[in-house]
């Protein structure tokens, strides 16, 4: 009985181990541009970025090899930070999955920090959650040539935490 | 000894067992940004009206006559190729040769920035100048650009009206 039991324990735990959970995170463009039509309206000479710059970029991000009923937080931050006072909100479109695969306290959008923040509370694998993207607080003056944005997404047992 | 087994397993199984704090998995991801030149210029447009006639002693209109005004230029220029050009073009009416000069200005920051007085003693079209500087992106409020015109007394007496347009194009190359 007692060898019964520890091999049980022995399995389940290899397999808890073995289970590898898989993220995905594909853009949709490698390269945004950012030109004159993103000036502050009327886009007269003299004006700088607009404040908030809804980008042409969207992201779909896959969970997968999870259990059905496992709860997880997707967190994302963002290191190092654009150059500039620029940063980066992400927004989860919660209605591109469906709603049972929906957590409680997913944030509504994300603001790219250093430190890893919550982005999406999920349930079991999703497929396909859409990601957009905003530029905020851009300058003309700070922002110029290419620069690479960098975001790392973390996946983690449990739900995300209540926001503030 | 059987118990000691047990929980000793089950210690293990506990910390191996993902909890909330733990990072199953991470995900690098990056993509570019790419912040195109702009070059916006604006000139305000302006109307110069030309000054009744202007007389000599001899009752005669001048010979030569001088107008200056003042444009509002605004602009938001970031980094464009190097060595920038500001090039400006100014259309007279018909059958109007000038000669003419701007003052150069020298914004405190900018891409371009115009190099010293132009002069053209062309027909009717105008010229290029040459740029220097290339010392920052930082919108100007305004800069006062000074246009002299000049013509002579037979051009003068070939104005058909007392108003005219000047129309001025600025562009950042």
């Amino acid at each position: 009985m007692l060898v019964r039991m520890i091999l049980l324990i022995v399995y389940l735990l290899i397999i808890n181990i073995l289970k590898g959970q898989s993220l995905a995170v594909n853009y949709s463009q490698s390269l945004v541009e950012i030109t004159g039509t993103h000036l502050h309206p009327p886009q007269t000479a003299g004006a700088d970025y607009a404040s908030s710059i809804p980008l042409n970029q969207g992201a779909f991000v896959s969970v997968q090899d999870v259990r059905s009923r496992a709860t997880w937080c997707l967190l994302a931050y963002g290191n190092p930070p654009i150059q500039g006072s620029a940063t980066l909100k992400i927004i989860p479109d919660i209605a591109s999955v469906p709603p049972e695969v929906v957590g409680t306290n997913t944030p509504s959008e994300l603001m790219l920090q250093v430190q890893p923040q919550p982005l999406f509370s999920g349930i079991g694998p999703v497929d396909q959650l859409f990601l957009s993207f905003t530029l905020e607080h851009a300058q003309v003056s700070q922002n110029v040539n290419t620069s690479p944005v960098y975001i790392q997404y973390q996946l983690q047992e449990g739900g995300c935490p209540p926001g503030p | 000894m059987k118990h000691r087994i047990i929980c000793s397993i089950l210690a293990l199984f506990a910390f191996l067992t993902p909890s909330a704090q733990i990072i199953w998995t991470e995900e690098h991801t990056h993509f570019d940004l790419h912040f195109e030149p702009i070059a916006l210029i604006a000139v305000s447009q302006q109307e110069i009206q030309l000054s009744p006639s202007m007389t000599t002693t001899s009752g005669l209109p001048a010979f030569t006559d001088s107008l200056s005004a003042s444009f509002h230029l605004r602009y938001t220029i970031s980094p464009v190729s190097p060595g920038p050009q500001l090039v400006h073009s100014v259309s007279l009416p018909i059958g109007l040769s000038s000669s003419w000069s701007t003052i150069p200005f020298l914004p405190a920051s900018g891409t371009c920035s115009l190099a010293p007085s132009a002069t053209h003693n062309g027909t009717d079209q105008l010229l290029a100048s040459n740029i220097f500087g290339h010392s920052g992106t930082a919108p100007q409020d305004g800069i006062p650009l000074t246009v002299r015109i000049s013509w002579s007394h037979q051009q003068y007496q070939n104005l058909v009206a007392n108003l005219h347009l000047l129309n001025l194009t600025y562009q950042c190359l």
